[in-house]
């Protein structure tokens, strides 16, 4: 009993280690507390400080602001829709409007919201073709929630990027009334920003694909492949990017590995 | 790397123990008295340092004794020029683990 609570002390510790690290280190202090005989309790209180010193040691301001993961884009994306609204909410005229605004208002404030989101998907149809690429299944491919994670991880993003730009628009109008035709360009561009970075994600784990390697010649296309060939960190798969598509290789191309490959590339 | 200069006390008494043999983390946590939440990052901040190189061990030699891998840590050169000039600003320093624990080092 006693010695599951001090595993279970040494795994909440764990938590404040960096990802890559935290495997080892839970192994090392796992491996140290099996030879503790006394105050094993104590001892594994102080793995929090251990743990917080690898933290500190692996704070750096460009990772912070790293959208490699998908948790920190959406938590990227929605401290600015957050601080946006705050803007918006923050003029006198809004603040007014809000006040005046009965709960039909409100509704009816809600139902622009839903039809802005329906623009946007629109838009983005109209404007690039909804297509991520081909991610044949075999017998690797992740299970349906995992894919269907996938989709709604890029609706996200599209719901808190016209919020941002509606927060905007709505912000800026009591001072400057064309913002809202001229915060329709940024608001295009960050719609095709959402779908190529989908397209530069693993599709199962959702983090930015790594270590771009360009493959074969131009000048020998009509013989051999030629592109940019990414993986996933975490031994997902990798992603095959056409350098100029041709009849049959006209879309990107994602390969599924086993897990094996998680070891190799980690 | 030289720091001499920067080798807190704590950190050398924790070289000190390593380079005298006691190279396990729970090791050195019992023959300095340091607790758990002080020796592991000093033992962190020393390999970042260049001063001790950690290792682990075989899973087959630990499979032999039934019990798992340990992770040891061993001073380097550097390690060992460091720990020389702390032990001429620490003279007490050398004579606080003399002898070779002899452990799996």
């Amino acid at each position: 009993m006693l010695r599951t609570l001090q595993i279970a002390i040494l795994r909440n510790a764990a938590l404040l280690v960096p990802a890559p690290e935290r495997g080892e280190w839970l192994a090392e202090w796992r491996a140290e507390l099996y030879y503790v005989n006394h105050d094993a309790t104590a001892f594994c209180f102080g793995s929090f400080r251990d743990a917080l010193w690898l933290r500190r040691k692996s704070f750096n301001v460009r990772r912070m602001f790293s959208l490699d993961s998908p948790l920190r884009c959406v938590m990227f994306l929605t401290a600015a829709a957050v601080l946006t609204s705050l803007c918006a909410f923050g003029f006198p005229s809004l603040k007014s409007l809000l006040e005046a605004c009965s709960p039909s208002g409100i509704e009816q404030f809600a139902l622009g919201c839903a039809g802005l989101y329906a623009e946007s998907l629109l838009v983005l149809v109209t404007l690039n073709p909804l297509e991520l690429g081909e991610y044949p299944a075999n017998q690797y491919a992740p299970s349906l929630i995992v894919r269907v994670r996938r989709w709604i991880f890029l609706n996200v993003k599209i719901i808190l990027l016209t919020s941002i730009f509606l927060f905007a628009s709505i912000a800026l109008l009591p001072l400057f009334p064309p913002a809202g035709l001229i915060l329709f360009f940024p608001w295009i561009a960050g719609l095709r920003w959402a779908l190529a970075d989908q397209k530069q994600r693993c599709p199962v784990c959702l983090h930015l694909l790594s270590n771009p390697v360009k493959i074969g010649s131009p000048a020998r296309s009509v013989l051999d492949w030629y592109g940019t060939e990414l993986v996933c960190a975490r031994g997902h798969g990798f992603l095959y990017v056409p350098g100029a598509p041709t009849t049959w290789c006209n879309r990107q191309r994602w390969q599924y590995l086993d897990s094996t490959w998680s070891t190799p590339l980690a | 790397m030289s720091s001499e200069a920067k080798l807190s006390h704590t950190a050398a008494i924790i070289l000190q123990a390593i380079d005298a043999g006691h190279v396990y983390g729970f090791s050195v946590m019992e023959e300095t008295g340091l607790p758990s939440g002080t020796v592991y990052p000093a033992l962190r901040r020393l390999e970042r340092d260049g001063l001790i190189r950690s290792q682990w061990e075989s899973q087959r030699i630990a499979d032999n004794g039934q019990r798992p891998p340990r992770k040891y840590y061993k001073i380097t050169r550097a390690g060992k020029v460091t720990l020389d000039a702390s032990q001429k600003r620490y003279p007490l320093l050398a004579r606080l683990f003399p002898a070779h624990a002899g452990e799996n080092a």
